[in-house]
């Protein structure tokens, strides 16, 4: 019962696409019947949380198995979906995110058909994504996110945009390809199935090293995930000219780390143990360096990428870390991320809105965007009123008597991170300009459809701040059964 | 949960109910939410007083954030700090009296002053190094938007310079007070205590204690705050430094009670460059407003001093001082606005002409005595050292006091000032009785601990 919930909720939204295709059903009844599946995949996904890990005594170490075999042996493995309490988390944030932007770009979705069957299809490919339980399965669902993210970026095409949406391509192309040599030559079935094509004629066969399916993974993970050194793309999201179509981009990260988390040390357990003090450096200073960046940013667009490139670099430390403590700061960080860097994109989209930002002495006239801004500061400073303060020191945690170097990268990070945030608390000294002083289009609080999609999911991580263990706490028994389950220990 | 756990619990989060609570339009200076929060809290202070010092009893609140993790929010109410939220709560209550009126930004500046007072006393209490440093954190945020919202156009840049540094001094005093935590209490869920030391613990409080404190030459935007800033805003800052100083010399005496000699004379030689400083700009400030944050900053080098200079386990100078320093910042801004017209007015400037020079049974005297006998066990260059800076001290107080209470130039404020003067008669009067409670706080606490 609760895998069915998981599974009609992860496909639900395909359902919109056919909508959108089909054609009778257009703009705002469109419109509507989009939200009402998205709203409705939440609640699948808040019913599997709920009922699958909360409820009737059940362990957070567990997961919940869906009842459909989506492919079977001797072709693969029983595959099918499987949510373990932090993916399951991890659906519902990127429901979360949807059903946002269909408030934000309610104008959008209302007269681009292409739009909602993009955003449909692409979540549809992210909860299978994070359902898979194979990576075959997986491969499939990122390939399947392509084409949705490539018309996201291409209907805001403009001067030199089309560019960026050939190197979306071709990267992610090169990412799929990749994953799927790695998965065709060293996960099961396949590996025996295939070995036999390196078989030589006495019998011998030629062993391809793990180092080489490692790298491959690690390549479509980082080009996946958009993160340092292969963040160049990752970028591209952020220069659209209507920054909400960035919102459910910005879950892209996603992919690639869930692709290290369920099949990295699962496929490589001792290439992985080999590699990762190597990794943890390299993205330490992926930390410092984009700690950096942040600081010498010049646009608020700037400042959340790379705010974005920080958190990955963080969540890729602590997975690195392979430490229970790290892989639990890690999994919070990745929700914190999933939901965080798509509420700045919003916060930020409706900033872009008004004509000019909104002036310290004007702020008790307009609370909810007064509001909305200072939860944005909040988040971006990893404050200890977000769970994002909670992962950043847990994968700090972690490294202290078990990799003492790449500490003083994180460590000269944090204050690079305080000076840059300053300059994300967007309210500006001075007088409001008098053009934007009341009278049509002068500045104004946020609109009805601005409130639905900021306000909940600000004050959701909110309350998750102030209550941290009602989310980390399940997620690091989680943590703790899979890591144990890898023969990995604290 | 009993019902002093209770009561301590609703005094911790009254300022933070308070600032959730919408201001009337209406509501006046001198009864706002702040305000009856602020009073609330008190009588639940006087309450928890019988139990705290005369039984001696420690209050303790828990909260536990993440299981199977040490980040419990652990917060103990003892004598040792009851005296100081005792004496912090009031003077408080004067800084929201004193806060800028409803309108222009006023009732943010109110709400914010409730959450700096909320994080002041969950920082005095907190006994475990995350939530200490997260309270610092978050503290950073709070005065950063205090600033901004209090300044006036014609010093938003030096106002937007401030509270960066506020911002990013509380960032990294948090971030230190976490690392120092980790670093030297993993072995005891991080609650602070007596355990095994390391270089890099000893480095990381040293460096926390030498950021608490706003040491001149590098205190420049301390000096500026209390020049710029309206006179509520400044005394909240300076009531939170002070706890912020409270807080780190305590720690002292729990984590490093036998602390080399070369670290205290570095904090020493620290503690003496800075009185020396305060005291210079004390003389060279060309203007009354200028001089206000000399004393506060000379008292906050004593700090230094009295850790340099210590034996036992418990600085009882630095308590003194951390404990004069708020009322006295709040007794200095409320005089500098005044002019002695009234019988009321004359009286509490010859009480706080005698408060600041240190007579017998004054805190003053007791900082300054308490000093002094160390300087006399330490050998005759520490006891020069210290008699010339008492020397010099007396002299600094005879000229503030001449500039302040003698001077035919026009009283000069901040933001408020023309509002405040028109209240002179009643801040005389509550500061006659901060006086005499800071006192009475004091010689309490001189026997008790």
């Amino acid at each position: 019962m609760i895998g069915l919930a998981g599974l009609f909720g992860t496909f639900l939204p395909m359902l919109v696409t056919a909508c959108s295709a089909w054609g009778p059903v257009r703009g705002r009844k469109l419109w509507t019947l989009s939200l009402a599946a998205h709203l409705t995949a939440w609640c699948c996904f808040a019913l599997v949380l709920v009922l699958g890990f909360f409820g009737n005594g059940k362990s957070s170490a567990g997961a919940v198995l869906s009842p459909m075999i989506l492919a079977q042996s001797p072709w693969s493995d029983e595959t099918s979906l499987l949510w373990t309490f932090p993916f399951a988390a991890l659906c519902l944030a990127a429901c979360s995110v949807t059903v946002s932007f269909h408030f934000i770009a309610r104008g959008v979705l209302e007269v681009s058909r292409a739009s909602v069957a993009g955003l449909a299809a692409y979540l549809t490919c992210i909860l299978g994504a994070l359902g898979s339980n194979h990576p075959l399965l997986f491969s499939i669902f990122l390939a399947g996110s392509l084409l949705p993210r490539l018309i996201f970026m291409g209907m805001d095409v403009r001067d030199g945009r089309i560019e960026a949406v050939k190197e979306t391509a071709f990267l992610s192309i090169v990412a799929l390809l990749s994953l799927l040599i790695s998965v065709l030559a060293f996960a099961s079935p396949f590996r025996d199935t295939l070995g036999t094509w390196f078989m030589m004629e006495r019998g011998d066969r030629i062993v391809l090293p793990g180092s080489i399916g490692i790298s491959l993974l690690l390549l479509s993970a980082a080009i996946s995930a958009g993160i340092f050194p292969f963040h160049g793309n990752a970028r591209r999201i952020f220069q659209m000219r209507r920054m909400e179509r960035a919102v459910p981009l910005a879950l892209q990260p996603i992919f690639g780390f869930v692709l290290l988390f369920k099949f990295g040390p699962a496929s490589f357990p001792k290439e992985f143990h080999d590699f990762s003090p190597l990794l943890l450096g390299l993205f330490s200073v992926g930390i410092a360096y984009s700690a950096l960046c942040f600081l010498g940013a010049r646009s608020a667009r700037d400042r959340v990428f790379w705010l974005q490139q920080v958190v990955s670099s963080f969540v890729a430390v602590g997975f690195f870390s392979l430490t229970i403590k790290g892989w639990h700061g890690a999994q919070v960080l990745l929700f914190f991320q999933s939901v965080a860097i798509p509420f700045l994109l919003l916060v930020l989209a409706c900033h872009e809105r008004r004509p000019s930002m909104l002036p310290l002495k004007e702020v008790a006239r307009y609370p909810a965007f007064a509001l909305s801004t200072a939860l944005a500061t909040l988040f971006a400073l990893f404050l200890p009123l977000s769970i994002g303060f909670y992962g950043v020191l847990l994968v700090t945690w972690s490294l202290v008597g078990l990799q003492q170097w790449p500490l003083p990268f994180l460590i000269l990070s944090m204050p690079l991170i305080a000076f840059a945030g300053v300059r994300i608390m967007y309210f500006r000294l001075g007088d409001l300009h008098p053009s934007a002083d009341s009278g049509n289009g002068g500045f104004r609080d946020l609109q009805r459809d601005e409130i639905f999609a900021i306000l909940p999911i600000g004050l959701t991580l909110l309350v998750l701040g102030l209550v941290p263990r009602l989310l980390m706490g399940p997620m690091g028994i989680s943590v703790a059964a899979t890591m144990r389950a890898l023969g990995f220990k604290d | 949960m009993n019902i002093l756990q209770s009561s301590l619990l609703v005094y911790l989060l009254l300022p933070f109910v308070a600032a959730l609570f919408p201001q009337g339009a209406s509501a006046g200076t001198w009864v706002s939410k702040g305000t009856l929060a602020t009073g609330f809290r008190v009588l639940l202070l006087l309450f928890l007083g019988r139990a705290v010092v005369l039984l001696s009893t420690e209050l303790s609140v828990k909260a536990v954030l993440l299981n199977g993790y040490p980040l419990d929010v652990l917060l103990t109410l003892d004598s040792h700090r009851y005296g100081f939220l005792l004496t912090a709560e009031f003077c408080f209550l004067l800084a929201h009296w004193m806060a800028p009126a409803s309108g222009n930004n006023g009732g943010m500046i109110r709400v914010l002053v409730s959450f700096a007072q909320g994080f002041c006393s969950l920082l005095v209490l907190s006994n475990n190094a995350v939530a200490t440093g997260a309270f610092l954190l978050l503290t950073g945020t709070v005065f950063f938007y205090l600033v901004r919202f209090s300044i006036s156009s014609a010093d938003d840049e030096a106002g937007a310079a401030i509270s960066t540094r506020l911002h990013v001094l509380f960032y990294l005093l948090g971030l230190i007070m976490i690392a120092w935590g980790i670093a030297k209490f993993s072995g005891t869920g991080l609650v602070f205590g007596r355990n095994a030391g390391s270089f890099l613990g000893l480095a990381l409080w040293l460096a926390l204690l030498v950021l608490a404190i706003p040491l001149p030459p590098w205190s420049r935007w301390f000096a500026r705050s209390m020049e710029i800033l309206p006179e509520g805003v400044s005394l909240t800052l300076v009531i939170f430094l002070s706890s912020v100083a409270l807080k780190v010399t305590s720690l002292f005496g729990v984590a490093y009670p036998e602390l080399g000699w070369k670290q205290k004379f570095f904090l020493y030689c620290l503690g003496i460059l800075g009185c020396c400083l305060s005291l210079g700009g004390l003389f060279a400030a060309e203007t009354r407003r200028r001089m206000l944050a000399c004393v506060p900053s000379f008292f906050f080098s004593i700090v230094l001093v009295s850790v340099g200079v210590s034996k036992s386990a418990l600085v009882l100078s630095a308590y003194f001082a951390c404990l004069f320093i708020p009322v006295f910042t709040g007794l200095i801004l409320a005089a500098s606005v005044m002019s002695a017209r009234s019988r009321l007015q004359k009286m509490f400037l010859g009480f706080l002409f005698v408060l600041v020079l240190g007579l017998p049974g004054t805190p003053v005297y007791q900082i300054f005595s308490g000093i002094g006998a160390r300087s006399l066990d330490l050998g005759i260059g520490y006891s020069v050292v210290f008699g010339l800076l008492w020397f010099f001290y007396f002299n600094a107080n005879v000229h503030m006091c001449r500039r302040i209470f003698m001077d035919q130039e026009a009283p000069e404020g901040g933001a408020d000032a023309v509002r405040l003067e028109g209240a002179a008669g009643i801040f005389a009067g509550y500061g006659i009785f901060l006086m005499v409670l800071v006192t009475v706080v004091a010689q309490i606490a001189g026997r008790m601990l």
